[in-house]
């Protein structure tokens, strides 16, 4: 029977690599007699192993690895759909859609006898949207995987939407919505997105409004839309082998037939007046300590700078304590705890670049002062070749760790495939990151890093007259809080 | 020299079935952990763990000292935390351009410091006065700065491939970890002992102006943080739990330099460490290295007891945090700890209560009342002494948390008077099996356990005896533990009240006067 069934995956396409890829030992440092870090290193030898990725008939693309050391498994399912599908009336569907869906139950098993279901086997499901995708993680013990699947696999084909768990799960995001204020992060985070993505559904975040206004029917309809098995991408990992985990899936969703459309992701709007200052856009709230964030567009996937923006950013702000930010923000002035800068690659569209810290009210100036005045110089000055070399070393030296977590690994090799990242994507990262140079690095920095352009995003007790020297060139937009709810 | 410890013999045994086991792949379940780690002490009392998992080129060091908040006083709160910090500052040997230069410049900025302070205590000293020493303390500081070679360990572990080089403090402990490829386990080694030995407390003055920061943004900022640390400082009034890890703004000020320095060379020393290495190690190499890096260094202090006994609560105790946010409650209520039966009672307990979908407190008052959006539960602040059993909940609007407190009582008044059925303790039971498995997956997960239970519970091997354990805890026992502890003169509850609502009580307070 077993063996029948393998035989129908018609298509198997198996790319199993296994380069000796060897990191050589980086560093060793100039003799100064007792340095503690004056010793010679073995280079590090060990068999790169990409998961294995499967494609069944029905469409199914499985991406697997074996890891036998605890009775556990985690499947990821991902599907095409994420929050770029919400439209201005509706912002906040997929995150309600999700919810439901999780605790919703199916047509088959009441929401609540599905709980108790997975709570008996101690199971960890979880429904999360993304702007682009839409996955169910589940996390279960070897001995319970078949149940765990047959119950996972009824919840996406034939999910319940309970009505009353939908009620819960819209009152709960309400909820949510009710409470943002009362987190700062959260208000930069939707004063950034609306500034770098106006009328685009990334650049909105739920409103009491929108989530008034959707109903069950809408997510009934989401689901028949995107739902279906050649819409869906599986990760598997854990105690599992290979041909257990195809037959296992292709079992659980060999029969599921549902036709589906590939979501579609609206083009960004060109921001306008490129050239002009950004604004400083204040939300006031009571509290000690203001919350900064410059923000800009920053780049797409496709881009071949990427590799030179990553090191760029790495110097400015993303290597921690061996950033400049970090170093003169924090480590120098004592202004901040928590400093930063990300240049988040787009997938799809234009990722953002931001950076940020938070700081006392009197130490606002200051701060945001040093965050443009660095980010000036690195375009005007460049990195010294030590940094550039810290910075590559760091990245190519740690790349090992990109295989440490089995499921985050199959994860990944999932998303490049539905991205479209080249095959090579992984086996190539570290030659692309050795050819990095301090002219890229500097010629990057002056192409997608624009202080003077950059919004500045202050949420705290702001007083004009402390910004007085953030605001000569830059118009003050006041938010009021209330109006993001 | 050294003599031969106790642990040496128990060392090579396990070799033997390591070996045995790491050729046929076992499940990692507490028998297999067992013949897993490997444990050295060394004479100078320092803990050596290592797990060895070959799969992939990579480990993961835990430095645990079994020091923190707790072990504090009055006059030194906030010691530990900042002394996290302060040992990523670098060395005489890492950070620095000249050590004896720095030096007698480190001197002189403390000098000018206490003289700062000095003379803004009292009331004579002169505007001018006060302005020349701040000029001349920039200066110092500035020099100072060129002596500097800025987070140059930061620099050493990321060159060499380190991921997540960073430390934590909690009532109980403090962790410095760091994850490295294979190859790098000397740098560990050498990295760490010269930590051990060699730390200058340099950038101190500037590193406190971090901390109140941090202060600001993990405390005063958060509603949830002012309510934990209200939770903390009314439900103990005697045991040193009741103080925050970061410590008050005022401790953060007054810590000096010189009692910072004491505080490290007594305690941050070989007898109250422990280092568990997880991942691609060799358990021998590892301990020869251990051995060549750290055999040397003095035993240190051990670190004292605490004494404090908290008294049993005789009466329930309420707080109330003023903040610009939505509503928000938590209670709780003084428990046992490990590894008292009623600890256990209390992980099984808030399984039942809290953790699934179909647990008690989520079932009623999320989903059937829908009175709150959200409930938690969860052990607090420590485990080292006697902690606390504590229940959050997000009221959800226009539901307040008078209601959500009184459903939450009536869910525990039940298992008092009803106990909970035999399904429920057999799925509680594997909740926590399957959870703890979880957590061993990452090298991080599982060096972490084992220098938790190593200094919480005296030995890592708590952690293979708990399963065993669990099954004997009766239904019963639960029963009884919960009408023991879940009473209402041992409770502690903290309720969020939104400042609106407090503005318009007073305003109302104003249009009465004006009448």
């Amino acid at each position: 029977m077993r063996s029948s069934m393998l035989k129908r995956i018609i298509r198997v396409a198996v790319l199993l690599l296994i380069l000796g890829g060897a990191t050589t030992g980086w560093g060793q440092e100039k003799s100064q007699g007792a340095r503690p870090d004056d010793l010679e290193f073995e280079s590090l030898r060990w068999n790169m192993h990409t998961p294995t990725r499967i494609t069944l008939e029905s469409g199914i693309k499985i991406y697997h690895q074996n890891n036998a050391e605890l009775p556990l498994v985690d499947i990821t399912l991902m599907f095409g759909a994420g929050r770029s599908v919400e439209n201005s009336t509706n912002t906040g569907l997929m995150q309600l859609f999700a919810r439901a869906l999780e605790n919703g139950g199916t047509q088959k098993v009441s929401a609540s006898e599905f709980d108790a279901r997975l709570d008996a086997l101690a199971i960890n499901l979880n429904v999360d949207t993304g702007p682009y995708t839409t996955t169910l993680h589940m996390s279960v013990m070897k001995e319970d995987l078949h149940r765990g699947l047959k119950l996972l696999a009824q919840l996406v084909r034939t999910p319940g939407f309970d009505s009353e768990r939908f009620e819960t799960a819209q009152q709960q995001l309400i909820e949510q919505v009710r409470r943002r204020l009362d987190n700062p992060g959260a208000i930069a985070e939707q004063l950034m997105l609306q500034h770098l993505y106006p009328e685009h559904p990334l650049g909105r975040k739920p409103t009491l409004e929108t989530l008034g206004s959707i109903k069950r029917a809408d997510l009934l309809h989401l689901h028949r839309r995107y739902f279906g098995p050649r819409n869906m991408y599986v990760a598997i990992s854990g105690d599992i082998n290979g041909g257990e985990a195809t037959q296992l899936v292709d079992a659980s969703f060999s029969a599921w037939e549902q036709e589906t459309e590939s979501a579609e992701v609206p083009a960004l709007k060109e921001v306008s007046g490129g050239r002009e200052s950004g604004p400083v856009i204040i939300a006031q709230r009571p509290l000690s300590q203001t919350t900064i964030r410059l923000v800009e567009r920053g780049i797409k996937r496709d881009n071949p700078d990427v590799y030179a923006v990553e090191i760029m950013n790495y110097i400015l702000g993303g290597g921690g304590f061996n950033s400049r930010l970090m170093r003169e923000i924090r480590s120098n002035r004592g202004l901040a705890y928590s400093v930063f800068s990300h240049f988040s690659v787009g997938r799809r569209l234009q990722g953002a670049f931001l950076a940020g810290c938070e700081t006392k009210a009197e130490s606002v100036a200051e701060a945001v002062g040093l965050f443009t005045s660095i980010m000036q110089e690195l375009r005007a000055e460049g990195v010294t070749e030590e940094e550039l070399q810290l910075a590559k070393q760091s990245q190519i030296n740690s790349f090992v760790f990109r295989f440490e977590d089995p499921h985050s690994l199959v994860t990944r090799a999932m998303e490049y495939d539905f991205y479209g990242y080249p095959e090579d994507y992984l086996t190539r990262y570290r030659e692309h990151i050795r050819k990095v140079t301090a002219q890229d690095v500097q010629r990057v920095a002056k192409k997608y890093l624009h202080p003077e352009r950059q919004a500045i995003i202050l949420v705290g007790e702001v007083k004009e007259d402390e910004i007085s020297s953030l605001t000569l060139k830059r118009e003050m937009k006041n938010i009021n809080p209330q109006d993001l709810l | 020299m050294k003599k031969m410890s106790r642990y040496k013999i128990s060392f090579s045994l396990s070799l033997v079935i390591l070996i045995f086991f790491t050729a046929s792949g076992f499940a990692l379940q507490s028998d297999g952990l067992e013949d897993r780690v490997v444990e050295y002490q060394l004479d100078n009392g320092l803990t050596l763990l290592v797990a060895q998992r070959p799969d992939i080129p990579t480990f993961t060091a835990f430095i645990t000292l079994g020091v923190g908040s707790v072990n504090e006083q009055e006059n030194n709160r906030g010691i530990a935390h900042l002394l996290e910090h302060m040992r990523f500052k670098g060395t005489k040997n890492i950070g620095t351009k000249d050590y004896a230069k720095e030096k007698k410049l480190l001197r002189s900025i403390d000098e000018c410091v206490a003289q700062l302070e000095e003379c803004r205590q009292r009331e004579a000293c002169k505007d001018d006065n006060l302005a020349k020493l701040e000029t001349r303390l920039k200066k110092l500081q500035a020099e100072h700065r060129d002596l500097v070679v800025k987070d140059e360990a930061a620099q050493i572990y990321a060159r060499h491939g380190g991921v997540g080089f960073n430390a934590y403090t909690s009532k109980d402990l403090t962790t410095y970890l760091v994850s490295l490829p294979a190859n790098k386990l000397e740098l560990w080694m050498s990295m760490e002992a010269d930590r051990m030995k060699n730390t200058v407390l340099r950038e101190f003055y500037t590193e406190k102006e971090v901390i109140l920061e941090e202060r600001k943004r993990s405390y005063e900022t958060r509603p949830r943080g002012m309510m934990y640390e209200a939770l903390l400082a009314t439900a103990f009034r005697v045991h040193p739990y009741r103080h925050p890890v970061i410590g008050w703004n005022s401790d953060i000020r007054a810590l000096t330099r010189k009692q910072t320095r004491k505080f490290m060379h007594d305690y941050y020393m070989p007898q109250n460490a422990i280092i568990s290495l997880v991942g691609d190690v060799d358990p021998g190499e590892a301990l020869q290295l251990v051995e060549q890096y750290f055999g040397d260094i003095a035993p240190g202090v051990k670190v004292p007891e605490v004494r404090a006994l908290e008294p049993p609560q005789s009466g329930e105790r309420r707080a109330e945090v003023v903040f610009d946010a939505n509503p928000r409650l938590l209670v709780g209520y003084h428990k046992p700890t490990v590894p008292q039966r009623d600890d256990y009672a209390f992980d099984l307990l808030s399984t039942i209560l809290g953790q699934g979908s179909s647990s008690r407190l989520h079932r009623t008052l999320v989903l059937d009342q829908g009175l709150a959006s959200s409930v938690s539960v969860y052990t607090a602040p420590g485990a080292r002494y006697p902690n606390l059993f504590v229940i959050g909940a997000i009221p959800r609007h226009p539901h307040t948390s008078v209601e959500v407190e009184k459903a939450i009582y009536a869910q525990l008044e039940q298992i008092k008077r009803e106990g909970v059925s035999s399904e429920e303790l057999e799925q509680a039971r594997k909740r926590l099996r399957a959870d703890r498995i979880r957590h061993l997956r990452s090298n991080r997960g599982l060096a972490s356990m084992l220098t938790h239970f190593e200094v919480v519970t005296g030995s890592w091997k708590y952690l293979l005896k708990y399963d065993e354990v669990l099954r004997t805890i009766t239904a019963e026992e639960v029963k009884e533990a919960a009408q023991r502890w879940l009473t209402q003169e041992n409770r502690t509850v903290v309720t969020l009240k939104p400042s609106h609502e407090q503005t318009s009580d007073s305003s109302q307070v104003g249009e009465a006067d004006a009448q």
